[in-house]
């Protein structure tokens, strides 16, 4: 049977969920960075929808690092629905696991 | 004619590309078998080779808090700016010794430097980071990682760090920070802001958080692609990523020689 002392030490080693959930986001919003043409975007539904809905199959859009990148409009949003589809699918499991993790 | 394809120069060669770790062991830590371990996840999880070096320079006085066995200890880490001239390579990620990679998200960065990338901001994994330098001064850079490619403006910044770290005492005074150890993300910080004109411009930063485990370690152990990460206070459980691990006894033991197996087995 656990002591007081052990219980109290149990809890200070168990996890906390939201500081595990926060972790995950941020890996999450590293992972949503796709090269192109020299370039770094950060992959949003924004740009999705913007590629989408775009007419012109050549423009230029401007990188995380304020340069404005040459990009062909159908090779960049499947770029950018592939990496987008995967690490949403990536989190949505993650999440699930650290759902059933022991929480604080 | 115009068009995206017609945009690379096929008599252009392939640039040489690979990984830099400076270690140079001291009376109770051994830095080059911790780098030895870091180039097995490297060569897993980037492809790339890696040179490990030590620094020729003479160390300075250098003392830090050992986490592990709570006492000051020796540390070595002069000479960061020799990496310029050392690195075979030309594009190079130049990294901690105790920088753990575990994913591949550093080859972005590597393919849109220009000059150079360094890593602009450090989330302790237990506690938001103070990122400054000093109470009045620059938001800190982190040494631990740093891209760069072998061109001019590169060059300068490798050799403005090395003025810095020679004049050391009096850019403390300048920038206004407590002087205490040389530390190479204060030497980086400082040459990039003169370097861009005295202006912090997060164009040279690589746009996501290094994470550091500044706590002593029990375990790391990864399970379906997760870390879960045992320290003395507090477990975590976050996504398989690159670590910067501040416990070099964990380093050192058993249990990272296993996790380094799972890792690369993965």
């Amino acid at each position: 049977m656990s002591t007081p002392e052990q219980i109290v030490d149990q809890i200070k080693v168990a996890t906390d969920y939201q500081k595990n959930k926060k972790q995950l986001k941020e890996k999450i919003l590293t992972d949503l960075h796709v090269t192109y043409n020299g370039g770094l975007f950060l992959i949003t539904t924004d740009l999705i929808s913007f590629l989408a809905t775009w007419t012109n199959e050549e423009l230029f859009l401007e990188d995380v690092y304020n340069n404005p990148i040459k990009v062909k409009r159908e090779e960049l949003l499947t770029k950018a629905k592939e990496c987008y589809q995967a690490v949403m699918n990536e989190w949505h499991i993650e999440h699930e696991k650290l759902k059933r993790v022991r929480k604080i | 004619m115009s068009g995206i394809s017609n945009m690379k120069n096929s008599n252009v060669s392939e640039k040489s590309k690979g990984v830099l770790i400076f270690a140079k062991n001291t009376e109770t830590i051994d830095y080059v078998a911790i780098a030895r371990r870091a180039e097995q996840l490297i060569n897993h999880y980037l492809n790339l080779p890696v040179t490990i070096v030590e620094p020729t320079v003479e160390s300075t006085t250098n003392v830090r808090y050992n986490i592990d066995s709570n006492k000051f200890e020796q540390w070595n880490n002069s000479g960061r700016y020799q990496a310029y001239e050392l690195s075979p390579y030309d594009q190079t990620i130049l990294l901690d010794s105790d920088y753990l990679v575990m994913d591949d998200n550093l080859l972005k960065i590597l393919e849109v430097t220009d000059d150079y990338k360094i890593a602009g901001s450090n989330d302790y994994i237990n506690q938001p980071t103070s990122n400054s330098i000093g109470k009045y001064s620059l938001e800190s850079l982190w040494a631990t990682v740093i891209v760069f490619n072998k061109t001019p403006k590169s060059k300068m910044l490798f050799d403005l760090v090395k003025r810095i770290e020679k004049y050391y005492a009096y850019y403390s005074k300048l920038y206004n920070f407590p002087r205490g150890n040389y530390r190479n993300d204060y030497a980086f910080t400082i040459a990039d802001n003169m370097l861009n004109g005295y202006i912090q411009d997060s164009s040279n930063y690589i746009p996501w958080a290094i994470k550091t485990v500044n706590q002593q370690v029990n375990n790391i152990v990864l399970r379906d692609n997760q870390l879960i990460i045992k320290t003395k206070d507090q477990g975590y459980v976050i996504p398989k990523q690159n670590l910067h691990i501040i416990s070099k006894e964990f380093l050192l033991s058993d249990q990272c020689e296993q996790l380094i197996k799972e890792a690369t087995n993965a």
